[in-house]
């Protein structure tokens, strides 16, 4: 069992006990050695922290900001912005444009799929599978994209409107025919293919394997459609982009490993 | 960057000292009539630290539309700053608040995602790289989301837990519970 006393190490680190706690735990730190030590390792970690150097923002971001004031893309100061968008022409990046980054995935996709069309028909369960992990949960963060509350009045005063993905813009261009997509577009069809392929092969893997990877999968679907509509509400928010394209190189990815595996456990030979 | 005794940093110090500040104040208003070039004296004093907060809260790749975004509308929203703190902790409130925004836009459970997949790397046929050689920063990024958000707003930008429990609409009790996990794992990517 785990001494109680760890957990409470970081609110002693930065004066967060009380007198009561504090003096109980510091008389605990003289007998419990594995509490010193890690209370002095917590110390370098917060120490590190502050001491982490902040270089500076790239070169070329101020002229981009410059350029999207000189061009209006956002409000004088002081205007009521709530029509504005940030996303005006300058924001256009590095990125690729979505079809491109959707076909390059999709061709990898497609890859996958033929490599485990083909290996699948010869595979026996693989051994060796791990049982799945612990799922962590991250912060909650308003869904509806509203402000978190702050305490500060001109804080608050400075919160954004709702979201800024939020804002309805009009579609143009590539991005507004990719985010029409539906899962009946045909490159959709192509990775449902893939996963007809594994659900044909499934009783051939590993049972946990097979739960995880579809577990994953729903997840990446999920993550896609949150993207895509979020990318409906605003076509030309490269951060967008990047998140779906993110997601979708997760996907072929996580279907890669699932034709690493089976290329693996089919070489092993018949069990 | 400097703290104060109770952990929380001053933003205006990040620059150039207490006069910065009065220098700040100057250079408000007249942005806020417009002048572009007294905002481009505030970006040079600023953007460092909100930058590394984009770059830290989400992705290096990110970061810099993140910060595009946050100043610009830091631009539209200078009219409404009426000086009763520091133009440094406006700025980086606002910051938190649209890299927050941004990332419930794309809610997703990326956490989930990477524990399963390390489930994959496990499998001894396909085992996933090790990377001991990486430094704090990289193993910051790998932290779990909720670790990660606030170990950044507490140990590196110098938060308290009442106001990232704000920020985040949790309780302070989860905050410093996140911060502690976060500060455990880096541990163990310390002592590694």
């Amino acid at each position: 069992m785990q001494d109680p006393w760890m957990e409470r190490l970081s609110e002693y680190l930065d004066g967060e006990l009380d007198r009561s706690d504090r003096e109980t735990l510091e008389a605990h730190l003289q007998q419990c050695a594995e509490c010193a030590r890690v209370l002095e390792d917590l110390g370098k970690v917060r120490a590190q922290a502050r001491e982490m150097p902040r270089p500076p923002a790239p070169a070329e971001l101020w002229p981009r900001i410059e350029k999207a004031i000189a061009e209006g893309g956002v409000a004088r100061p002081g205007a009521e912005s709530d029509k504005i968008t940030l996303l005006g022409p300058p924001r256009r990046t590095r990125f690729f444009s979505l079809p491109e980054l959707l076909a390059a995935c999709l061709a990898v996709a497609i890859l996958s799929a033929g490599s485990v069309f083909l290996v699948l028909r010869h595979h026996e369960p693989a051994a060796g599978t791990a049982p799945a992990g612990t799922l962590a949960r991250g912060p909650e963060v308003k869904s509806d994209g509203a402000e978190p509350k702050s305490e500060a009045s001109e804080e608050r005063r400075a919160e954004p409107p709702a979201s800024v993905a939020a804002v309805p813009a009009e579609r143009t261009g590539p991005e507004a025919s990719l985010a029409a997509q539906t899962p009946e577009t045909p490159k959709e069809e192509a990775i449902s293919e893939l996963r007809k392929a594994l659900a044909r092969e499934r009783d051939r893997l590993d049972p946990t394997t097979i739960r995880t990877l579809e577990a994953n999968l729903a997840i990446i679907d999920l993550a896609i459609d949150q993207g895509k509509r979020a990318l409906a509400a605003d076509p030309a928010d490269s951060y967008v982009k990047q998140h779906l394209a993110e997601t979708m190189r997760r996907r072929v990815e996580l279907l890669q490993r699932a034709t690493m595996l089976a290329s693996t456990s089919s070489s092993e030979g018949p069990r | 960057m400097s703290y104060s005794a109770g952990g929380t940093m001053t933003p205006s110090q990040d620059s150039e000292g207490l006069p910065s500040r009065y220098k700040d104040r100057e250079d408000v208003a007249l942005a806020a009539g417009g002048d572009v070039r007294a905002f481009a004296r505030l970006y040079r004093a600023h953007s460092a630290r909100i930058f590394n907060l984009a770059r830290r809260m989400t992705t290096n790749e990110s970061a810099v539309d993140l910060t595009q975004d946050i100043f610009l509308r830091a631009w539209e929203k200078l009219g409404t700053f009426r000086g009763e703190s520091a133009f440094g902790t406006w700025l980086h409130r606002l910051a938190v608040n649209v890299i927050l925004a941004r990332r419930a836009a794309l809610r997703t459970e990326w956490s989930r995602i990477s524990d399963e997949e390390g489930v994959l790397d496990a499998v001894p046929a396909k085992p996933g790289p090790t990377d001991l050689g990486m430094d704090f920063e990289r193993a910051i990024e790998h932290l779990p989301d909720g670790a990660k958000t606030v170990f950044v707003l507490y140990d590196v930008e110098g938060y308290q837990h009442e106001e990232i429990a704000t920020m985040l609409g949790i309780s302070s009790g989860t905050s410093k519970a996140q911060l502690h996990r976060a500060r455990m794992i880096l541990r163990r990517h310390l002592t590694r």
